[in-house]
């Protein structure tokens, strides 16, 4: 390092009272441009994301790919242990008793998704994460109870401090916040 | 604030033309041939009457639930319940075909089957009857109570006035389960004297939940063209859409249950139900069943994106609407008609659309009296007070 480089800030975030204001908010910042932004709520605002325009996450397409890993395997197991691999005459039913795969197939679906969705939400969310830099702002503790956020980061390639924090501030927030890297 | 459904009534003289149409062709068939008029007459009745026995079930099932999704559709729901009493004049023709639809009247047949010996304590004219009076004195007394007692909106009434409507609705509930599954071994179950399942009912009332779905956020798209709706927000036609997919869900859960137990157990006094079901043209029909009313609307329902897009979720309501009309054939004919190469009677089609037409018009004339949408929650909702209410905590 020769030259000192002032520490990048992380972001900016805005602090909102109401569902209604912050996803108001959501979709003025959506209008102006930002891309890597979020929001943060006490209980989970599901309008939230469509407001900023950010629902392009890969988890439904994972949790169909673990249904879909599900279903098939679930087949494929009884098919060879019943068919190929060990076949018993059961009751004078024919070896290949599709209607009994059903439970099997159902269950096997149902575990891998919920699986997928837990695992891939935790993974997608790059969790376990024991250090954020929004836990530097001592406002974001009121997250958990009673305060809505949108956050802007630094790495939108419209960011910049002095304009993005006038243009937060014009959204009427209780207040705007950096945060520290 | 409400906003009343002034578009109603000429939703309502849209449905009478076809009404008076089909109401004409089943007069002919009714001339024509007059077991078959009353058949498929069952048919269609049994496709209408879920519809408003849907909607009892929906608005008590949200009497104890509370939440958003049903405040949506409430008057809609409400339209519904209204026409339960006069789906009682429209059994008569049922009434009165008893002996032509079911074998177990026939005495002839009864007097040389030791079974149907043994279920004639139940399974007889004047108590079948009976029941049906019973089932409609039940519903409507029911229906009428409730709108009585129903609150217009998540905040109106005290805590006892939400209370009272809460326990009609937990006692009303358990009464309706017991009664509509009586109904469904009455007039779709014993049409096959000898076959019992005791899930048969269950599979029933699944049917009454995706109808009254269908019909209930159906009407929500379609009236919000004319008179926008503060409800109709992309959060609660997810909801929606959620229920209409949970219905399909349970429909394949309960119907494959059913199968799989008769299948596993392998006992000809249970398989021959579906053994008659897969004789003739009816083989495609049992083949399309599962198709029309569990892959195809799964694969349609699945995606988030696709659950808020109104218009495609009113076509789903519609397409859902339509095989379940179609399974009532499924129930009745196939017994009716052993193994006929072509399954459907053209009285099969007319009875469903004119009855489902004649329920409408009467729905959309209470739609058109109805004193509009509740108002919506307060004005904000923050993290201190819940939105769902009634019945969230006490």
């Amino acid at each position: 390092m020769d030259k000192a480089v002032e520490p990048k800030i992380f972001g900016l975030i805005a602090e909102f009272t109401t569902v209604e204001t912050l996803l108001e908010a959501a979709k003025k910042v959506r209008d102006a441009g930002y891309k890597n932004t979020d929001t943060y709520s006490p209980f989970p605002v599901e309008e939230a994301l469509d407001c900023l325009g950010q629902h392009h996450s890969r988890i439904a397409w994972l949790i169909l790919l673990g249904g879909i890993t599900g279903l098939a395997s679930a087949f494929g197991l009884q098919f060879f242990v019943a068919v190929i691999d060990y076949p018993i005459n059961v009751g004078g039913r024919p070896l290949f008793s599709w209607p009994m795969y059903f439970p099997i197939m159902f269950e096997l679906t149902v575990l891998l998704s919920v699986f997928t969705a837990v695992f891939g939400m935790i993974g997608l969310n790059r969790l376990p994460q024991p250090y954020h830099p929004l836990f530097n702002v001592p406002e974001f503790a009121r997250a958990s109870k009673d305060s809505f956020f949108i956050g802007i980061e630094s790495t939108d390639p419209k960011f910049d401090l002095a304009g993005t924090k006038s243009f937060l501030q014009s959204l009427h927030p209780r207040g705007v916040h950096e945060v520290q890297p | 604030m409400s906003l009343a459904f002034s578009a109603a009534a000429s939703y309502k003289r849209k449905m009478l033309l076809p009404a008076a149409v089909g109401a004409g062709l089943m007069v002919f068939g009714f001339l024509l041939n007059r077991p078959q008029f009353f058949q498929s007459y069952l048919q269609g009745y049994l496709f209408a009457v879920a519809i408003p026995l849907g909607c009892l079930g929906v608005t008590m099932i949200h009497n104890l639930s509370g939440g958003n999704w049903g405040w949506t559709i409430r008057p809609f729901l409400e339209a519904g319940i209204k026409t339960l009493p006069a789906m009682a004049l429209l059994f008569i023709p049922v009434a009165l075909g008893v002996t032509s639809i079911f074998p177990w009247t026939n005495h002839e047949l009864v007097a040389h089957d030791p079974v149907l010996l043994g279920k004639e304590a139940y399974l007889n004219v004047p108590f079948w009857l009976g029941r049906a009076a019973f089932y409609f004195a039940l519903w409507s007394i029911l229906s009428l109570w409730l709108l009585r007692w129903l609150l217009p909106s998540p905040t109106a009434g005290t805590l006892s006035q939400q209370h009272r409507v809460q326990r009609l609705s937990a006692g009303g509930l358990l009464l309706f389960v017991l009664s509509t599954s009586f109904a469904a071994i009455d007039w779709a179950m014993s049409i096959e004297p000898h076959w019992f399942s005791s899930i048969f009912g269950v599979i029933v009332i699944v049917g009454y939940v995706i109808s009254a779905f269908s019909v209930a956020t159906m009407s929500l798209i379609l009236f919000n063209n004319t008179t926008p709706n503060p409800w109709l927000t992309s959060k609660n036609l997810h909801d929606l859409s959620k229920f209409m997919f949970m219905g399909i869900m349970l429909w394949g859960y309960m119907s494959l249950s059913q199968f799989l137990i008769i299948w596993s157990g392998n006992l000809p006094e249970e398989t021959f139900w579906y053994y008659e079901r897969s004789l003739g043209g009816w083989w495609w029909l049992s083949l399309f069943m599962p198709i029309l009313q569990w892959v195809l609307p799964f694969c349609l329902l699945l995606s988030a994106k696709m659950k808020k897009k109104a218009p495609y979720v009113f076509k789903v309501g519609a397409f859902l609407l339509v095989v379940r009309a179609l399974e009532q054939v499924w129930f009745i004919s196939p017994s009716l008609r052993l193994g006929a190469a072509f399954p459907f009677h053209w009285m099969d089609l007319v009875a469903p659309v004119t009855l489902g037409a004649l329920w409408a018009a009467l729905y959309f004339s209470f739609l058109g009296g109805s004193s509009g949408v509740p108002a919506p929650a307060g004005h904000a909702h923050t993290a201190h007070e819940p939105q769902d209410q009634p019945g969230g905590k006490h």
